[in-house]
């Protein structure tokens, strides 16, 4: 069980990788926030309702403002945390000779890239 | 309508404001062993008035935070089984797509009435007595890929696996991690030991999580004014609630919350139908 106790290891490291990741989403999120210009008293209150528009959408209705745009590479960055993760478990597989689980990873990384192209409105 | 009118405050006073209640949040679901979501999003809702599917779409942020953050303690102890983790997350994330498409179509009240019947299940799993039935005997699925532990075997894999697409599903849904269902299944279908399916699940949930975070952020449900604080209220609230959880009543906490859990759930199914 030499492979698995190396995968293991590897693993650990990535993880470690990861726990790095979200202290840096974490900040460019942080940053955001707090460089975002004052708004109105009632700003929360649009929250209330359900407005569908998409991520674009937003963006160019705040004039792609800055602190808008640090503060999605924070979310970006975050949800991209697990994407990476599983790239790297794939490829980890498959140095150790996996290939079965190897393809496995790179699938569930394939369904993740699908999920979040849903997302876009065609 | 909420609890708290928030329409009066500063937009950093309300950043503060979400933050403190994640911490709190976080806090709490590190000692009940929880996830953020089953806390945040009725929080979010009932409490401050957001509408149900900004929330779990925050909610789904601040999983994927915390179960990043927190992989390496999970790798760390030797419980989590890698292999078995990767073989269903390709259950879990087909799941999760299929629950982001059913949150396109789905109404609002129906996501109330849903979250109310999950916090009323994950109130009655809490009070469930665990009994561990162990096997050595592992499924031919199991056996061609070494799913199974040095201990332990890997019972009814296509089931598992099924019950881990149903888990995605309601984790796209709801804004939850779903580890409560993830462990029923490995536990009662599978036949692992209950830490190893503890742990297991908390290493695939962040998988889970991103699945249709992704879709909900280019969709433009997920904003950062929401879902920043929740995030960071959240790791910071789990980090607390882990080193303070030596020292709690959990017990009595855990008693307490399941009674909480309940009033929530009404007040959710409430809500739905009359929303």
């Amino acid at each position: 069980m030499k492979n698995d106790e190396q995968i293991e290891s590897l693993e650990m490291r990535i993880a470690i990788l990861l726990r790095w990741g979200v202290v840096g989403a974490g900040i460019f999120l942080a940053c955001g926030i707090l460089l975002h210009p004052a708004m109105g008293p009632n700003s929360f209150g649009s929250y209330h309702d359900y407005q569908q528009r998409s991520l674009g959408t937003y963006l160019s209705e705040n004039n792609f403002s800055a602190p808008l745009l640090i503060a999605y590479a924070g979310l970006f960055w975050l949800i991209s945390l697990p994407l990476i993760r599983v790239a790297l478990t794939s490829f980890l597989f498959w140095r150790q000779k996996e290939k079965t689980l190897s393809m496995m990873a790179l699938s569930v990384l394939g369904l993740l890239l699908i999920s979040c192209a849903l997302g876009l409105e065609i | 309508m909420s609890f708290f009118d928030l329409t009066s405050l500063s937009f950093l006073q309300i950043e503060l404001f979400l933050m403190i209640i994640s911490i709190g949040a976080g806090f709490l679901g590190a000692l009940l062993g929880l996830g953020g979501g089953i806390i945040v999003v009725p929080v979010l809702t009932l409490c401050l008035g957001v509408h149900i599917r900004y929330a779990i779409a925050a909610s789904l942020i601040s999983i994927i935070a915390t179960s990043s953050g927190a992989a390496a303690g999970f790798l760390k102890d030797r419980l989590t089984n890698l292999r078995l983790a990767v073989f269903l997350e390709v259950g879990t994330v087909s799941g999760a797509i299929i629950g982001f498409l059913i949150s396109r179509w789905i109404q609002s009240s129906w996501l109330f009435l849903l979250f109310g019947g999950f916090l009323m299940f994950s109130a009655l799993m809490m009070l469930r007595r665990r009994e561990e039935i162990l096997t050595t005997v592992s499924h031919p699925w199991a056996q061609k890929l070494r799913l199974s532990g040095d201990t332990y075997g890997v019972q009814q894999v296509p089931l598992g696996l099924f019950a881990m697409f149903g888990a995605g599903i309601l984790s796209a849904l709801l804004g939850i991690g779903s580890g409560i269902f993830k462990v029923m299944a490995m536990d009662m279908a599978m036949k692992l030991p209950m830490k190893v399916s503890s742990a297991t699940s908390n290493f695939m949930i962040g998988v889970t999580a991103s699945a249709s975070a992704g879709a909900y952020l280019l969709r433009g449900d997920i904003r950062p004014e929401i879902a920043g604080p929740v995030a960071l209220g959240i790791i910071f609230g789990s980090w607390i609630g882990a080193r303070a959880m030596v020292r709690m009543p959990t017990q009595i906490i855990r008693q307490i919350f399941i009674v909480v859990l309940c009033i929530v759930s009404v007040q959710m199914i409430w809500k739905g139908f009359h929303s």
